[in-house]
């Protein structure tokens, strides 16, 4: 997993799946993804393989979750916000 | 005789699906079948339209090919021996108001008194909401018709194509044709690249292009190409079945397996024939959007992710040209379609190989006859 | 509508020194830019970043907030956030913020939208794990986050540079797996010139190279073969050198970089013509030398162009903004010859650099024509080697046929992640010869747009 170099930035919490995580205020919520799970954020709608963020640079968008308020969207440009929700892919394909 | 390339009994100008399925219906009759692709087969508007099938609010004149389309539709995977998306998940006319659900049932009338073995039924608020639970609660009714559907474009056009292949069909791509020449009961037939081809018989089933391979065999019809902007979402969770349209709003609205929702109405906006250029008219595909958010409110976050168009031909009087030539016999007519010929190609393949071949035509073409009045044209518009 | 003189998309070195210039000479200029801060990507939150990981990161990317200061101190008019969507013939502009479509006119644009990776498709590229060298970068960037014990594998600068900004964080790559074919370097030596103009640079690459190997961490030279594996996510990867196969396991991030290639897809969309270069195996806007496309009003710089790095960007974002002015009547044709003739000297010399690293840094056939069939080409829609196979074995030579065939590049990256590879596979094959080369087709939008947003442009117009 990533992890956060600096250790004196403010933290910032969010709900990624239920669970509560603590992010670099500024942090694309890629990385946040990327800093907590180990595994796939989504599953590819073809052949369900799975997925993660790969480019970080809003190209690729194998970042993309559910971000409430901003619908299915790219993680890697969206910035961490107190209080947000994230929802990543269970396994159905539709993300 | 100049030297040729080859020759066949038919030559068929154009490889989008009604040259490919009348390729296919002539080579299983027995006919050596060559098709002449200006680029791909299913390059233009067969292999990038919306892949509606539908009777449903079709022209009258039309309707007795396409319930013969209907019956094809059903059965054509297994004819082709190919998977063509095809899913009868039935077609909707959406009424917002009383006015619009007024004008619905006086379709559903006309429809009735025409004799023919078929039915567009009315269905009230109730039925409506239970079939399409998505739909916007302020929707009254609509009119429906149960086994129309959609398939897939590109894979319809090209089973046809691997079909008729299969069975001998020839098809050159990159074959566009730059000038005819008629005589002895032989057409002979030169493309921009030098080769040349002949045969017996001559279609012309060049799409938006047809009114110029019109002229060539002497017929001037008036043929405006134009292009129907589509556009396509991100996947999104199943929500729709049927096919949905509107009575008061340009909106063709469908969700495929895999969830994408395909957004379309015939908004228009401008193509370049010689260049196989299209664009795009943003206003018109925001009016696509506000009436797709008008029905279903939840696609206010759908993401779109392209927008496109195909280029088609449209006639004036927005029926299509099929049958003989008014000026040259021999040569033949399948074109004109105006944005709604798709579901119609198995029958016009059908019953266009039966008055090539000179037998007895499954239905009557004079509705689309060449040299009607309401489509003449002495100076052909845009084409 | 606002109309302005001339609109820049894309604010990263390219992109900065065509609006300063512009502005220089009296345009009206707007500058749109997708991120919340200039800088591109190379320059990525420059302005912000935590003073230990700017250090990390060396001198060459401090340099860029010069380049940022620069635009915010000149007169132009620079909006963040701004996603483009549509470039309409070259005389409007559609883009997208948090509150609605935004549209503007200008007589001129000028597209720096500089550049993404070429995709280096292995066998378990998909997994969770990994990722591209240059989202290495972007996470210490944009997040000063980081992979611990990570194997980073391929060629090109960028490859050593993020080795090097590891180490200089603490952390210690797992190991360095460098891809560059022992014929490229015979090669390159052709463009000796090249090597000389450049020896700055190739110093510069010397150290870095060294400075990886000091530190201890493992690098393997000539690796001819690569794949990754795992179930749920990345877990061992394989490679062969000279010595035979080896493999590493309890990998958790694979960094893959095997050069640059131009983002012109908004290029396209608009309906700028392209050809394929097969030098640098991309496609490539055709461009007179001072990028003006085939459309007039649009010109392309930095390395959306072709890629030349963040100096030649630099350089030729202001050729372009100098023939804007001239264009426009707002540089007297003296100075136009003057400035033309500074600028393209500059420029010509970064090319003849750029001709050494391409040759020095050219991807082995293997990296770019998928050996197994199973691989990925089409990473959104989960194509793969095989119907590519398929389809070039029945006599198919069009990309965009393929892609109606297969649905290559309809998924949401809307092929700028497997049209570069596709392409790479029928120019192998022979099936691109110069002029018939077709590239693909891209329709707008450049980014997906949501409905309401669109359904707004009926209701009460596009805001300014």
């Amino acid at each position: 997993m990533f992890q956060f170099l600096e250790p004196h930035a403010p933290l910032v919490t969010l709900k990624v799946d239920g669970r509560d995580v603590q992010v670099p205020a500024g942090a694309s919520v890629a990385l946040a993804l990327l800093a907590n799970t180990g595994g796939p954020t989504r599953y590819s709608p073809a052949a369900h393989g799975p997925r993660a963020p790969f480019c970080l640079m809003g190209v690729c968008h194998e970042c993309t979750v559910e971000i409430e308020g901003q619908g299915i969207t790219r993680s890697c440009l969206s910035t961490v916000c107190p209080g947000m929700r994230i929802s990543t892919e269970t396994g159905n394909g539709t993300l | 005789m100049q030297a040729m390339n080859g020759s066949s009994d038919v030559l068929i100008i154009g490889g989008g699906i009604h040259g490919c399925a009348l390729a296919f219906h002539l080579v299983r009759s027995g006919a050596s079948v060559r098709v002449l692709e200006k680029d791909y087969p299913g390059r233009h508007a067969s292999g990038v339209n919306a892949g509606g099938v539908r009777t449903l609010g079709r022209h009258p004149a039309e309707l007795p090919l396409s319930l013969i389309a209907k019956r094809c539709w059903k059965g054509l995977a297994d004819l082709l021996d190919s998977d063509v998306g095809f899913s009868a998940v039935g077609q909707l006319r959406i009424a917002e108001n009383e006015d619009e659900l007024e004008k619905l049932r006086h379709r559903r009338d006309l429809v009735s008194g025409l004799g023919l073995d078929y039915r567009e039924e009315i269905i009230g608020a109730d039925d409506l909401h239970r079939m399409v639970p998505a739909l916007s609660p302020h929707c009254i009714g609509a009119l429906y018709v149960a086994d129309d559907g959609h398939a897939s474009p590109f894979r319809a056009t090209t089973a046809y194509r691997l079909a008729a292949e299969r069975l001998g069909a020839c098809f050159e791509r990159g074959a566009e044709v730059v000038s005819v020449t008629a005589g002895h009961d032989r057409f002979h037939v030169t493309l921009r690249d030098g080769r040349s081809f002949g045969a017996d018989r001559l279609v012309n089933c060049a799409g938006a292009w047809g009114g110029r391979i019109a002229a060539l065999v002497g017929d001037d019809i008036a043929l405006e190409p134009n292009g129907s902007m589509l556009m396509v979402t991100m996947r999104m969770p199943a929500f729709l079945g049927p096919v949905v349209g509107a009575a008061g709003r340009s909106l063709s609205f469908k969700q495929f397996a895999n969830g994408s929702v395909l957004i379309g109405g015939g908004h228009r906006a401008p193509v370049d024939i010689d260049r196989n250029g299209t664009s795009i008219d943003l206003m018109g595909l925001a009016r696509a959007a506000q009436n797709a958010t008008a029905l279903f409110p939840r696609m206010k976050n759908a993401k779109a992710l392209r927008f496109w168009s195909g280029i088609e031909g449209f006639t004036s009087d927005h029926l299509p040209v099929i049958g003989p030539s008014a000026s040259q016999a021999g040569a033949f007519h399948a074109f004109g379609f105006s944005a709604h010929g798709f579901q119609l190609a198995p029958a016009v393949g059908l019953v266009l190989s039966q008055a090539i071949l000179g037998a007895t035509t499954a239905c009557d073409l004079s509705a689309f006859r060449v040299d009607r009045e309401s489509i003449r044209g002495s100076v052909t518009k845009g084409a | 509508m606002g109309h302005y003189d001339l609109i820049i998309v894309g604010a990263g070195p390219a992109g900065m020194a065509a609006a300063v210039k512009a502005g220089a000479c009296g345009l009206r200029v707007l500058i749109l830019d997708e991120q919340a801060r200039p800088g591109g990507q190379i320059y990525r939150n420059v302005e912000i970043l935590a003073p230990h990981l700017r250090q990390a990161l060396g001198e060459d990317y401090s340099r860029g907030e010069d380049a940022t200061r620069a635009l915010q101190n000149s007169l132009v008019e620079y909006r963040p956030n701004a996603t483009v969507l549509h470039l309409d013939q070259g005389r409007s502009i559609v883009w997208s913020q948090h509150d609605g479509l935004h549209s503007a006119s200008a007589k001129r644009f000028i597209l720096s939208t500089g550049a993404l990776e070429r995709p280096f498709p292995i066998d378990g590229w998909t997994l969770p794990g990994v990722m591209t060298v240059g989202a290495a970068q972007i996470a210490l960037k944009s997040g000063g986050a980081a992979a611990d014990n990570a194997v980073l594998a391929g060629s090109g600068p960028l490859l050593w540079l993020v080795a090097s900004q590891y180490l200089r964080l603490g952390l210690k790559p797992r190991a360095v797996l460098d891809t560059a074919p022992p014929e490229n370097y015979v090669q390159a030596l052709r463009q000796w010139r090249g090597a000389v103009a450049g020896r700055e640079l190739l110093l510069k690459g010397w150290h870095l190279q060294r400075e990886v190997r000091a530190s201890g961490t493992p690098v393997y030279r000539n690796v001819s073969d690569l794949w990754a594996s795992g179930k749920r996510r990345l877990e061992s990867v394989g490679f062969r050198t000279h010595t035979g196969w080896h493999r590493l396991d309890a990998v958790s991030h694979l960094f893959l970089h095997q050069g640059l290639v131009p983002n012109d897809q908004l290029a396209a969309i608009a309906g700028c013509e392209r050809h394929w270069n097969s030098r640098q195996l991309s496609w490539q806007v055709i461009t007179d030398p001072y990028g003006r496309t085939s459309i007039p009003s649009i010109f392309v710089a930095g390395d959306a162009m072709w890629i030349a790095g963040a100096d030649s960007a630099a350089l030729t974002g202001q050729v372009a903004a100098v023939c804007v002015a001239s264009d426009l009547g707002h540089l007297p044709a003296d100075l136009y010859a003057l400035e033309l003739e500074r600028l393209m000297k500059s420029v010509q010399e970064q090319a003849r650099i750029r001709a050494f690293l391409d040759i020095l840094f050219r991807p082995p056939r293997w990296a770019v024509v998928p050996r197994e069939e199973e691989t990925v080409i089409c990473r959104c829609e989960d194509v793969q080697m095989k119907h590519l196979d398929d389809y070039l074995s029945a006599g198919g030579d069009d990309i965009n046929e393929f892609k109606s065939a297969t649905r290559c590049g309809m998924g949401p990256c809307q092929g700028r992640l497997c049209a570069p590879t596709v392409a790479a596979i029928l120019a192998d094959r022979g099936q691109l010869p110069g002029g018939k080369a077709r590239p693909p087709r891209p329709r707008p939008p450049a980014s997906p747009v949501s409905l309401d947003q669109l359904a707004a442009l009926s209701g009460d117009g596009c805001r300014q």
